[in-house]
């Protein structure tokens, strides 16, 4: 069952949230219930402390004045006791930190209350949507995760993203190639390799998610993506790397 | 020219000798000002030194006395040739007390080595006197000619400060006014060029004791002076930002209160059955909700960065943005310290992202620009974020130098923020560019 929980320190806005949610919960007779509604964020990680295990959803006010937690931190906490929590902060635009709370908690969803009520309710709906359709799913395909840290904080992106990784230009760094960003990041190559298995080290300084593979030039001993970026693809590694192809059925066009 | 020598040393037996001898000394003293002085460098100027050496030669043939004050004043006629006038002199007076010193000291040492070697003085001889000494007195010439060079290169200021150079020049001519007395009474009352020598060397030490002091005392006065009024505009201008954002702190909570209380006030209107109220309440919302998120003239969370230059870089490019009506953003949820990263490598690089953002923004409807600043327990995170015209295909060919992706602005420089931030062993980074521009840069504490 997916958990609902709403913090939201002015009790007239916590009222109608309380309703909007437990409304939508029985027209649509999901499998969630609203587990609590409170102005007290502290209250929140007490429940979350007592219950192991818990899916939950969230909608969070960013500033608590007189409350030692405010969204951000109350958000940290919350996803370090659950890690598939859908977080929504609901708040006014002034109050929203988007980039930082898009880097630090990866939210489900910003709702600005400055659009006026209906909107606001317009969106609780929809997120508690795709809340529960993304719990539904969530069993089912788990997604396949890489993670990279820095400075002892730990990023997740999805595999299915990797393209590949280079050494970088200066020492002990590596460039991580995803198919919308690049992420220089402290590591070694032979160690990424060794914690990787799903991606195959093509050259000494190349390793390379084969299912993105869009085309090896044999000849020139290249390796093409989507987006036209390319890798060196050492003699000896290439025959093990057709073959790797084959092998997994690979959409990979060979010339 | 005089030469103290009377010591049973007598140089002059011929007047080939003697003329030759006066020749050289006046042709030193121009050598040595042409060198130091670069407006004398002038075809016309060569052409009047070498007209005043024969005079002057041929006046000290028939009359020796006064020599150098006549050397110095006949020698104050170059400066109709330039136009820095106390310059002028102050190379003139240091070129002729240079040669005063040290032809002195070079006659004394040549004696002393004639007296040693127990030469006697014929035509020959007298030429290799002749000789020997004025290769001393030219090479300490040149000695003064490379130091005042050295002097000039490392320290210019003084010598384009007219209140140094009047200094300078008063204290020369104190100097030389010094000089000329001692020379002269020592040529008309007979006194002994010993005397005279300790008596000038006496005297060179007290005036470069005064003048080392005098130069410590202004200079040490002048930066203490300076460095009191810097740090009383820095205070000044602390506090003034500080009182502005205590003042707009107030506002923003004045802000938000009221923000709050309109939207628990509209959840009771919704509720009521009075449609006027509705439609009234609706008008008054959206009017007050369009002049609460006006610009307010300063950047929100600006006052939680305390690391000036990151704080003086956003400060400044923001206030270019605004001004040419493009929206900013800042973020910062904690207050973040002095940052473990060069403060003029931080400096250049966000100054870089900034002016590519800018230049990505201007002129697009709805451009946006945003910085957060992002604090984690061992690390900080510093995002640049722009709209996008269009989204960048390759991400890689961004950094190559002279590559610029047509239009989106973010080709310049990045190739400079890779060369700045690579060797950086704490600093990472990240960029992406599909609907937003968007460049992270990762700080780990040491």
């Amino acid at each position: 069952m997916l958990s609902t929980f709403i913090v939201e320190d002015d009790v007239e806005q916590l009222a109608t949230l309380k309703q909007t949610v437990a409304n939508h919960i029985m027209i649509n007779d999901f499998d969630m219930e609203l587990t609590l509604a409170t102005s007290q964020a502290q209250e929140l990680l007490s429940y979350l402390a007592d219950h192991a295990d818990v899916d939950g959803l969230y909608f969070l006010d960013i500033e608590y004045p007189g409350q030692t937690l405010n969204g951000l931190t109350l958000a940290t906490k919350i996803r370090d006791m659950d890690v598939n929590a859908k977080i929504v902060f609901v708040s006014t635009h002034a109050e929203m930190a988007f980039l930082t709370f898009e880097r630090r908690i990866e939210p489900l969803d910003f709702i600005v209350k400055d659009l006026g009520p209906a909107a606001v309710k317009a969106k609780v709906e929809t997120d508690i949507r795709i809340a529960y359709d993304r719990y539904t799913k969530q069993g089912a395909v788990s997604q396949a995760i890489f993670s990279y840290t820095k400075g002892g904080q730990l990023f997740n992106v999805a595999l299915n993203d990797v393209l590949f990784i280079e050494t970088g230009t200066s020492r002990n760094k590596l460039v991580l190639h995803l198919t919308d960003r690049l992420v220089q990041y402290n590591g070694k190559i032979s160690d990424e390799a060794t914690a990787h298995p799903e991606l195959f080290r093509v050259h000494k300084s190349f390793l390379v998610n084969p299912s993105q593979l869009a085309r090896i030039d044999k000849p020139n001993q290249r390796g093409y993506f989507d987006n036209g970026e390319a890798v060196d693809i050492a003699v000896r590694k290439m025959r093990d790397l057709v073959a790797l192809i084959k092998q997994n059925e690979l959409t990979v066009t060979i010339d | 020219m005089s030469h103290g020598g009377s010591e049973g040393l007598i140089v002059y037996v011929y007047w080939y000798i003697a003329a030759f001898d006066h020749w050289y000394s006046v042709m030193l003293v121009f050598m040595l000002q042409i060198l130091i002085n670069r407006e004398l460098r002038q075809p016309r100027v060569y052409w009047t030194v070498l007209a005043m050496a024969v005079g002057l030669t041929l006046t000290y043939m028939l009359y020796d006395d006064y020599s150098d004050i006549v050397t110095f004043l006949v020698n104050l006629g170059l400066l109709a040739f330039v136009r820095r006038k106390k310059y002028f002199i102050v190379t003139s007076l240091t070129a002729t007390l240079a040669y005063i010193l040290f032809s002195y000291f070079g006659n004394y040492a040549t004696a002393a080595m004639f007296a040693l070697g127990r030469l006697s003085i014929n035509a020959w001889q007298g030429w290799l006197f002749e000789i020997v000494g004025e290769a001393i007195v030219t090479g300490c010439m040149l000695a003064v000619a490379v130091g005042f060079r050295l002097l000039h290169q490392r320290y210019p200021q003084p010598f384009a400060d007219r209140m140094m150079l009047n200094v300078t020049v008063s204290a020369l001519a104190v100097a030389s006014s010094a000089f000329f007395a001692i020379t002269v009474a020592a040529d008309n009352y007979n006194i002994g060029s010993g005397f005279v020598g300790i008596l000038m060397l006496i005297l060179v030490v007290i005036l470069l004791i005064n003048a080392g002091s005098f130069i410590y005392v202004f200079y040490s006065y002048t930066i203490r002076i300076r460095a009191h009024r810097q740090k009383l505009e820095r205070r000044q201008y602390d506090l003034y930002v500080q009182n502005l954002e205590s003042s707009y702190q107030n506002l923003r909570k004045f802000r938000h209160d009221y923000q709050n209380i309109l939207l628990s006030l509209s959840e009771y209107v919704q509720t009521s059955d009075d449609p006027a109220l509705k439609q009234y309440f609706d008008a008054v919302v959206t009017k007050s909700q369009q002049s609460l998120t006006r610009d307010f003239g300063h950047f929100d969370n600006l006052e939680r960065i305390q690391d000036k230059s990151l704080k003086a870089i956003i400060q400044n490019k923001f206030s270019v943005a605004r001004q040419a009506g493009i929206q900013v953003r800042l973020e910062a949820s904690e207050p973040v310290g002095q940052l473990p990263i060069d403060p003029v490598t931080l400096a250049r690089v966000s100054g870089i992202l900034l002016d590519n953002a800018i230049e990505a923004v201007n002129g697009l409807a709805n451009g946006q620009i945003a910085v957060a600043v992002i604090k984690y327990p061992q690390m900080v995170e510093l995002i640049f974020q722009n709209t996008l015209r269009q989204p960048i295909e390759r991400l890689d060919e961004l950094f190559v130098a002279g590559k610029s992706t047509k239009g989106s602005g973010h080709g310049q420089g990045l190739a400079t923020v890779r060369e700045l931030l690579d060797p950086l062993l704490n600093v990472t980074y990240e960029v992406a560019a599909n609907h937003q521009f968007e460049f992270i840069i990762s700080i780990e504490s040491e």
